[in-house]
């Protein structure tokens, strides 16, 4: 946004606002930090809120992980002390665990189908959020997860030699790594980068934006080009807060945050892939060769094995199957 | 002796035809532009230094087109850059301000390239900068301090630009190198640096609050406590990290109140931090 229209808003907010006390603020807190793509289109999105709903409706926004860690920011969240959040697949399984089917292992082939399975299955995840006491603003997905390493890999065989990281407490990269004949090195993600400069670890997996904010990629050398699953994130709204508004404000509300989170989305798709850009370009990381046809085989059936050991556990095992089944009608669509 | 004197004479006579005589001039120049710079920091109107400073970067400019490598017009001119726009653009003209620290980087890793251990070290991977740094010396303290201050600053305000964010790495092992090598330099400039840098990162990304108290307390020791951007820096970031409403506003009034020049060449940047100091009181909402 630029000044002059930073005025303009300021001016209309004055004449709209009416008394501060009728200002509702949603206290939203975030990680990403202050001048990240993340905070500029939130940005945006609280400036147009205020102006749509009047002046009655703002967001107040704690970023750069002030409000603690998803897990400290969930509980603020449920006694009222946030009404909002940006989490990650951690912090919305604490939440809902059963929308972490979004984040199987091998499951999407592309974003398309992501947004597909988000479409086809909306209802329902919104009535699993509804059910825990949240209401969804708007996905936002972290991206592809890769897997970055010191030594090249050219298949899943490789990685067994491969002294490979699991986020301390993440069944999905367990159950993922379980599949493959791995036993991966448990760790906090703080003690990730220290691990890969003292060897304990040699190989981590994020998606390619996370992994240049985590550094990783200064510890690591290659990347291989098979993405293990999608990591999901999703903004959420305590439904608390939501059925204290007036109609009105929940339709401005949810009427605004659907066009900027999903452009949100498609602006962290981009950043993904400049990102991936850079890592190769730039910062000399070499990324593996396509696997062939037999590989993304091989990945099929490890995928199934390793997300049929998650049903039950996480998600119900009628969910994935459902889910599953979507997908491949979906494929079955495009192959005609 | 004497034969030896005449050989050396006979030298400096052959070297100083043409193109090589204006270079001893600009080396002269260059060298009493570095002794003056200190009363340009000295300075306590804020706006005539900002005018001052961007005239002089400008002359300095000049003067590299004639010899891009002179190490110490290229120090000069990436302390002018960076410091430039750290007190007169970053907060309120971002972009300008990402622009001058890319600027004060470039001039900082032009001295870094004309030396031999350091050429490439813009582009290397952050082992072989390490391994680079391994050979540095108390002598490219001022090379490697400004280098890496602009990098980050230009890091900084770059978070949407990718290609920025995945040389962060390399700017703080820099900044790391000068801290083991000469910890007081600039005010205690290394500790000041690594303070904010592990406040304003969230845990999960390394940040760490308990690091950066030990790194404002360090610089305080350093500076006697009487810089006051210092204040004015922990109060921004760890401050706000740890979000401690009280200790924000008592260090940004410590500032407000404090001797503006109590240390030497420290009087601008005092007086910037007390404007500094108000603005940020004024967006204390936003942040807690």
């Amino acid at each position: 946004m630029n000044f002059s229209k930073t005025i303009v808003v300021a001016a209309l907010l004055a004449l709209a606002a009416g008394p501060a006390s009728a200002q509702k603020v949603i206290k939203f807190a975030t990680l990403a930090p202050e001048g990240s793509t993340w905070m500029k289109v939130l940005g945006e999105l609280n400036a147009e809120l205020q102006m749509a709903s009047g002046g009655k409706l703002k967001f107040k926004i704690y970023a750069g992980g002030v409000s603690g860690d998803e897990k400290d920011v969930v509980k603020k969240m449920r006694i009222g002390q946030l009404h909002a959040a940006g989490l990650t697949g951690v912090g919305i399984g604490e939440i809902a665990p059963k929308l972490r089917i979004l984040d199987a292992p091998w499951l999407f082939d592309s974003v398309a189908e992501t947004d597909a399975v988000h479409a086809k299955f909306d209802k329902e995840f919104t009535q699993t959020l509804a059910d825990a006491g949240y209401v969804l603003l708007g996905w936002s997905d972290l991206g592809s997860v890769f897997v970055f390493s010191k030594a090249p890999f050219k298949g899943p065989e490789d990685m067994k030699k491969a002294k490979m990281w699991v986020w301390e407490g993440d069944p999905i990269a367990e159950a993922a790594y379980k599949a493959i004949g791995v036993s991966p090195i448990p760790l906090s993600v703080v003690d990730v980068l220290s691990s890969l400069q003292t060897g304990l670890i040699d190989a981590v997996y994020g998606p390619p934006m996370g992994v240049i904010a985590l550094q990783w990629h200064s510890r690591t050398k290659h990347i291989y080009s098979v993405p293990m699953a999608e990591a999901s994130g999703a903004v959420l709204l305590s439904k608390k807060f939501y059925d204290g508004l007036s109609l009105e404000e929940r339709k401005v509300l949810m009427e605004v945050s659907a066009k900027h989170l999903r452009r949100l989305l498609e602006m962290t798709r981009k950043e993904n892939a400049a990102a991936m850009d850079t890592l190769v370009k730039k910062q000399g990381l070499i990324l593996s060769e396509k696997p062939t046809a037999e590989t993304m085989k091989l990945y099929r059936e490890l995928g199934a094995k390793a997300r049929k050991e998650l049903a039950g556990r996480l998600y119900p095992a009628d969910l994935l199957v459902r889910v599953e089944g979507a997908l491949e009608e979906l494929r079955a669509r495009k192959a005609r | 002796m004497t034969r030896l004197r005449w050989t050396g004479l006979l030298a400096l006579a052959l070297g100083l035809s043409g193109c090589s005589l204006k270079l001893v001039a600009l080396r002269q120049t260059a060298a009493l532009l570095e002794q003056g710079v200190g009363a340009f920091y000295d300075e306590s109107d804020t706006e005539l230094a900002q005018q001052a400073l961007g005239s002089q970067l400008k002359m300095v400019e000049a003067f590299l087109r004639s010899d891009p490598a002179d190490p110490k017009l290229n120090i000069i001119a990436s302390q002018g850059y960076g410091a430039y726009a750290f007190l007169f653009l970053e907060g309120s003209k971002d972009d300008r301000a990402r622009e001058f620290y890319r600027r004060g980087r470039d001039f900082g890793m032009r001295t870094l390239d004309a030396s031999k251990a350091f050429k490439g070290l813009g582009t290397m991977d952050l082992a072989a900068v390490e391994a680079a740094l391994k050979t540095a010396s108390k002598k490219d303290v001022p090379a490697l301090f400004w280098t890496a201050y602009s990098w980050a600053g230009w890091v900084n305000l770059s978070r949407d630009d990718m290609e920025a964010v995945a040389d962060l790495p390399k700017a703080v092992s820099i900044m790391r190198r000068v801290y083991d090598l000469d910890p007081s330099y600039q005010f205690g400039g290394p500790d000041l640096f690594l303070g904010a840098y592990y406040a304003s990162r969230p845990k999960i990304l390394g940040g760490d609050p308990a690091k950066a108290k030990e790194h404002f307390e360090a610089a305080k020791k350093l500076n006697s406590g009487r810089y006051l951007l210092s204040m004015w820096l922990e109060a921004r970031y760890y401050a706000v990290a740890v979000q401690d409403e009280g200790l924000f506003t008592g260090l940004l009034e410590e500032v407000r109140s404090g001797q503006a020049g109590s240390l030497p060449n420290s009087r601008l940047a005092d007086e910037v931090a007390k404007l500094k100091a108000a603005a940020l009181l004024e967006k204390k909402d936003e942040l807690f």
